[in-house]
């Protein structure tokens, strides 16, 4: 599955370079071309905003991406629903990947943009830890992944209707949010800070 | 020992000799016809070994798991949905219910999270408190996990021991937050409140007092000769199958990998702390047990470092749009009303953006990857549990091993369900 590990290095003496930002990006860069849609640089790591499908050739790409050591754990894949942002976005979810190296203590965010109903490549013939983080994914969100060996739900019954995180899913649950009247369905804030604001 | 006589064997091997000689010779046990007489047995969700609610449908041959379904989500109460409506404040008691061996891990894991998004760092002094707290946590966590792990087993006295070492670990705890379990300690951009007087005392008094019931504990059970069968070479992983399976904690560390959030992207004031990492080699339950152990000797050492050196000064930032003001002042100043009202009301204004920040937790890597809008509260939550990526390899785990080695499995993965679930 992934390459031989080497346990020799040991994780507190490599550093990562000062410029494996731009390595990195330059990489996937070249493997992916036009699919490497955007780079945005946050406080906490950089993002490769990629289209979902390619996902997979981005994984292999960041795990080899020095000689000795690269991206080898993936950290966590999660998605966000941006039906209530308030700017405009590309498409209704966002899947978000982190990954690890764990030798040089680096973090780097993946993020595809991905429409409702439209399914992205498993990465689970690459890592093991994908096989429940997708299931959650799918559960919360509604995002089929292709090629899950397991593609059920996790957390939330089997029998059960509707996706729990995204945002048109009222907080109390659907059906006591048919006796809710005259409120928005879905999720609202309590308080909101900009209209507060405004009072 | 009374030794049977001749007789009574004789008796015996009379007794068992018709069953031998109704097996038929040909009957491969571990033939594919043998697969009919496979059982399923559910463990749990309700089992006292299962640690909270975890379900696993094994199927059985003879003893042997030969196949294993979990089942998560029990103790599902949607903490990252509830996020969504709740205040970057309120989201914090969410926290404490998460792995709530160790709440105030999970606290300092959010509010570090909160005040990187805002771009501040706590005051020294709240750093080293929180430090102190953090690391007191981590001990509890081993406590109970490694004293759960001998219950599971039989073996109850050390458990007694180390709960009451517990015990007083919690009752420093409640002298700061004012809660045992759900601790909700600390706030964004500090602490609630200073630590009490004597809490330096208190916790020097508890790091002097933990290395003879340390002792004590392993006296017991780490030499005995029941608890090596019980644990040794029992659901072993390789360390390229716990990386790939996202393993961290000590659980990673016990097959022999030294990376720990701690070291690897020093955070809060734990680069200023001399402590090792301790590493195991097979990744099995002793080893798993073993390095626990040592990580809470790492941990003293670190509180020891910590209560010593406790700086003196201003325990939260003195930022009126981050923190409350003192209750006095509120009482009787109209400034410091309107400021807690405003704070209360409003909330912290967090900036738009995207953010993930994790903390070495006792369990691994606990990450909260945030969303903001510039909102009350955070647009998405998410959680990054260790104990959902070490519960993802159970299959892999118990296959092979009987049932008794499953529950060993479990307690020594430290799997908890309000973590798992979230």
């Amino acid at each position: 599955m992934n390459r031989p590990l080497d346990n020799t290095i040991p994780a507190r003496e490599l550093r990562p370079p000062a410029d494996w930002e731009e390595r990195a990006i330059a990489a996937v860069e070249q493997r992916l071309g036009e699919n490497l849609l955007k780079v945005l640089s946050g406080p906490d790591m950089i993002t490769l905003v990629i289209s979902p499908a390619r996902i997979v050739e981005v994984s292999e790409t960041l795990e080899s991406i020095d000689e000795e050591t690269g991206f080898r754990i993936l950290l966590d894949v999660t998605a966000v629903d941006y039906l209530a942002w308030p700017e405009s976005h590309p498409e209704r979810f966002a899947v978000v990947w982190h990954f690890l190296d764990r030798h040089r203590g680096r973090r780097i965010r993946v993020r595809a943009w991905v429409a409702e109903g439209q399914s992205v490549p498993t990465l689970t013939g690459r890592h093991h830890s994908a096989n429940w983080a997708e299931r959650e994914v799918f559960d919360m969100m509604g995002i089929s992944f292709e090629g899950h060996p397991n593609l059920v739900r996790i957390l939330m019954p089997d029998d059960y209707e509707g996706h729990p995180q995204r945002k048109d899913f009222p907080i109390e649950g659907p059906e006591r949010a048919k006796h809710r009247q005259g409120e928005l369905q879905g999720n609202k804030r309590m308080t909101s800070w900009k209209e507060l604001h405004d009072l | 020992m009374t030794r049977r006589s001749e007789r009574e064997e004789h008796r015996l091997d009379e007794a068992s000799r018709w069953y031998w000689e109704s097996v038929p010779p040909e009957l491969d046990l571990y033939e594919e016809s043998a697969q009919e007489d496979r059982i399923v047995v559910n463990i749990g969700p309700y089992h006292p070994a299962m640690h909270g609610v975890l379900h696993n449908i094994a199927t059985l041959e003879g003893e042997v798991i030969v196949e294993t379904e979990p089942h998560i989500g029990y103790l599902h109460r949607s903490f990252e949905k509830l996020g969504e409506v709740y205040s970057w404040q309120q989201f914090l008691n969410c926290t404490d219910r998460m792995n709530y061996v160790s709440a105030p891990m999970n606290n300092v894991g959010w509010l570090l999270a909160v005040e990187h998004m805002l771009g501040i760092e706590a005051p020294k002094r709240a750093q080293y408190v929180r430090t102190i707290i953090v690391e007191m946590s981590r001990i509890m966590d081993h406590l109970i996990s490694m004293g759960i792990l001998g219950v599971d087993m039989g073996a109850f006295t050390g458990f007694l021991w180390y709960y009451a070492e517990r015990e007083k670990a919690y009752q420093i705890i409640e002298k700061q937050t004012g809660a045992r379990l759900t601790t909700t300690f600390g706030r964004i951009g500090g602490l609630e409140r200073d630590v009490p007087l004597d809490f330096v005392e208190d916790v020097r008094a508890w790091v002097k007092g933990f290395p003879q019931v340390f002792k004590d504990f392993d006296d017991v059970l780490s030499r005995n000769r029941i608890f090596i069968d019980r644990t040794l070479n029992v659901s072993p992983i390789d360390a390229e199958t716990a990386l790939s399976y996202g393993f961290t904690g000590p659980n990673l560390r016990a097959a022999g990998v030294d990376y720990d959030v701690r070291k690897a992207t020093p955070y809060m004031c734990y680069p200023e702390f001399e402590f090792e990492i301790p590493t195991g080699e097979t990744g099995d339950v002793y080893s798993r047990y073993t390095v626990r152990l040592l990580e809470m000797i790492e941990s003293l050492k670190i509180i020891d470092q910590a209560v010593e050196n406790i700086p003196e000064g201003p325990w939260r930032i003195e930022d009126p749009a981050i923190s409350l003001p003192d209750k006095k002042d509120v009482y009787t100043r109209m400034e410091s009303l309107i400021n807690h009202f405003k704070l209360t009301m409003h909330g912290v204004p967090v900036p738009p953006g995207e953010y993930y920040h994790s903390t070495e937790a006792a369990n691994g890597e606990l990450g909260f990857y945030i969303v903001s809008d510039g909102g009350v509260g955070p647009y998405r939550v998410h959680v990054r549990r260790p104990c959902f990526y070490y519960y993802s390899a159970i299959d892999r785990l118990l296959i092979g091993g009987s049932i008794s080695d499953a529950i060993a499995c479990v307690s020594s993965l430290n799997v908890i369900a309000g973590e798992l679930d979230c």
